[in-house]
Formats: C-alpha cells, sequence, structure tokens
C-alpha cells in the first residue's frame, strides 16, 4: 500500500532540518518548524530565534498514480529583525535550495532510518509571498510547486 | 504590651510542608495558627479557598517549600503572599495568605526520540514531579472546524517553587484526566498555569 504522501512529507521535513543544520553557523540559534506540527512546544512556536517554516500542502494525482503534482511552503520567521534584513537574507538562502528544476530524490524517513528510492520531485515553480505578521514576529514564505514521479 | 506575645499565644499548630521531589510531608519545626474570621460566603469559590495563616513573631515558612498543611488537618495551601506585621519597629507577626490546593497532580515530560527526517517523535511519557495544587474551571473554548466539539480552558495554581512550562503535561491522579500547559504566570508568589482539557 502506497504511503506516498508520508514519504514526500517525511523528505520535506529532512530536507528543511538539513538546510537549518547548514545555515546555524551563519544564523546563531536558527530553528526549525514544521507549521502546522501541533505537538511542537511554544519554545518553537513563539520563540523569538530566527527559525526556518515549512509546510506540505497538496500532492495530487495528475493524471493519476504514480504520477502527481503538489505544492510546499517554505518560508522564515524572525523577531526584532530590524528593516527585515535577516528574514530576507534567510529567504535568499532558501531559493538557493529549491531553484526550478531542482530534482529531490523521494525517501521515508518517517521511521527510525530512511528508507531511500520512494520516489523524486522536481521543482517547477517557487513564487515569493507578501509578509505576515505573527504578534511579534514577521513570517515570509514562498509557494513551491512540484511535479513527482513515485516509484513503483 | 509585647504583641509578639499575643501571636504566639494563637501559633499553636506544627506546620507542615510537601516535597515535591520525594513526594512526602516534612515537618517545618515552625508554629502557626488558621484564622476562623477568613471565611466568609460568598458565590465565587475563592472566598472558601483563601486562608489567613498567622506565625509568631520570630516566625517564618520555611524558603524552599511552596506547599504546606497544619497538622492534623486534612487541607493543603499553597503559600499566596507573606505580610509582615510591624508596629513600635518590631515585626511582631508574619500572616500568610494560603491558597488551598486540593488535587494531586503529575507533571508528565514527553520521552522522544528523532526520526530520520530530524522530526522528533513521541515515545512515552516520564513523570518529573507531583504536585498540590488548585484547579478550576476558566472558560470553554469553541473548536474551529467541528461545530459541536468545546475544549475546557482551567486555571490551576501551582506552588512557585513548581518548573513548569508549556512543553510538560498535567495529569490529575485521582481521574486520570491530562491537561496541556497553554501558559504559565506568576500572580503574588503563586505560579499560575491555564491549561487546555485533553480528550473528554
Amino acid at each position: 500500500m502506497s504511503m506516498f504522501p508520508l514519504e514526500i512529507k517525511s523528505t520535506l521535513d529532512k530536507v528543511m532540518n538539513d538546510i537549518k543544520t547548514d545555515l546555524v553557523g551563519s544564523y546563531p540559534n536558527l530553528k526549525a518548524l514544521d507549521i502546522d506540527n501541533l505537538a511542537d512546544p511554544d519554545a518553537l512556536g513563539n520563540s523569538s530565534d530566527p527559525t526556518l517554516l515549512w509546510q506540505f500542502s497538496t500532492l495530487d494525482p495528475s493524471p493519476r498514480d504514480p504520477l502527481y503534482v503538489g505544492s510546499f511552503l517554505i518560508g522564515a520567521k524572525t523577531t526584532d529583525d530590524d528593516g527585515n534584513y535577516m528574514l530576507t537574507a534567510l529567504l535568499a538562502e532558501l531559493i538557493n535550495y529549491f531553484r526550478v528544476d531542482t530534482q529531490i530524490w523521494v525517501s521515508d524517513y518517517s521511521g527510525a532510518a530512511a528508507v531511500s528510492g520512494k520516489g523524486v520531485l522536481t521543482i517547477t515553480s517557487i513564487l515569493l509571498s507578501p509578509q505576515q505578521y505573527d504578534n511579534l514576529a514577521g513570517v515570509r514564505t514562498y509557494a513551491v510547486a512540484y511535479a513527482a514521479q513515485r516509484l513503483i | 504590651m509585647d504583641l509578639a506575645r499575643v501571636t504566639e499565644k494563637f501559633a499553636t499548630t506544627q506546620i507542615l510542608a510537601w516535597d515535591p521531589t520525594d513526594g512526602r510531608w516534612i515537618d517545618t519545626g515552625v508554629l502557626g495558627g488558621l484564622q476562623v474570621y477568613d471565611r466568609f460566603i460568598t458565590d465565587r469559590s475563592f472566598g472558601q479557598k483563601k486562608r489567613i495563616l498567622t506565625l509568631g513573631a520570630c516566625q517564618v515558612l520555611p524558603e524552599g517549600y511552596g506547599t504546606f498543611m497544619l497538622c492534623g488537618g486534612a487541607s493543603r495551601y499553597l503559600l499566596e503572599s507573606l505580610n509582615e506585621d510591624v508596629r513600635y519597629n518590631k515585626v511582631y507577626g508574619n500572616s500568610y495568605l494560603m491558597h488551598t490546593a486540593e488535587t494531586e497532580i503529575q507533571l508528565l515530560n514527553d520521552v522522544t526520540s528523532l526520526r530520520a527526517s530530524g522530526a522528533s517523535q513521541v515515545d512515552g511519557q516520564e513523570v518529573v514531579s507531583t504536585h498540590w495544587v488548585d484547579i478550576e474551571r476558566y472558560r470553554s473554548e469553541s473548536s474551529r472546524e467541528l461545530n459541536e466539539v468545546n475544549y475546557t480552558l482551567v486555571e490551576m495554581a501551582f506552588s512557585k517553587l513548581a518548573v513548569i512550562d508549556t512543553s510538560l503535561t498535567v495529569k490529575v491522579v485521582s481521574t486520570g484526566a491530562t491537561y496541556s500547559v497553554e501558559e504559565v504566570y506568576d500572580s503574588l508568589d503563586l505560579q499560575v498555569v491555564k491549561a487546555k482539557r485533553m480528550g473528554v
């Protein structure tokens, strides 16, 4: 039984956590947060530290399985960021990982060990959205569209 | 008149303190007395929950404890506020505002491990500490998605010494009911927790 949505979601989690690891040297205390993760304590959600954000949004058969199209959001949140320069810098860093035509191999990272060879997704567009505000923080995201193939 | 002698006359009962780490009551070595005049009839519950504990002139409740009971009594109290009674340049008594705490709870912490993606998963829960608290219903919060579902928000009064944050879960020992900690703030010498009921 296919678990492709779970595999895509766990791959997105893995990619964003790896990006956080890559960038934390340049952005001290950088955190990473799945926007939809209800189990995350407030320590991440309302932290004043700069935070990478993402949200697994859609995955639709097109025209049918094993071919899909979908979308997800990636972005950043900063607090006390004069002129939003850190926020914009984080966004500039992120786009380097998600350029159009970038291919990301899909594995199942939901368990303790990764299971590879589940599929591949290709970025087809990445669009910057207007800034939003979350109480004390500025939030800005990209809407990323992709085409995906599940490997049978 | 030595007012201290007057206050000491009414401080006749041994006071015990709750040790949350060991989970037992210990003798503080201090004598005090609850005042009968502090109770009043009201449609609000605080009239029955606030008590005034007076100690003799030179006696104070020990630092390092926030939950007390009087030897021979069954009620437990949280220390809410200390008021010195001063006359003729001398402290002749100490009056404490106490808040009854009749519910035994456990603070639970998630035991987590990492998935391959870097996201955490909860493998179980461990008991961090045990406390006596006062729980009052705060309000009902409607579900944003399901019309018939309501979430109960409660206010819990903890002693100032409890270590609490929003990552912890509160479990009522007698009923097994669990609450998610939403907010923690100070009120006088108490810590107040706003918590949301998990499940029904």
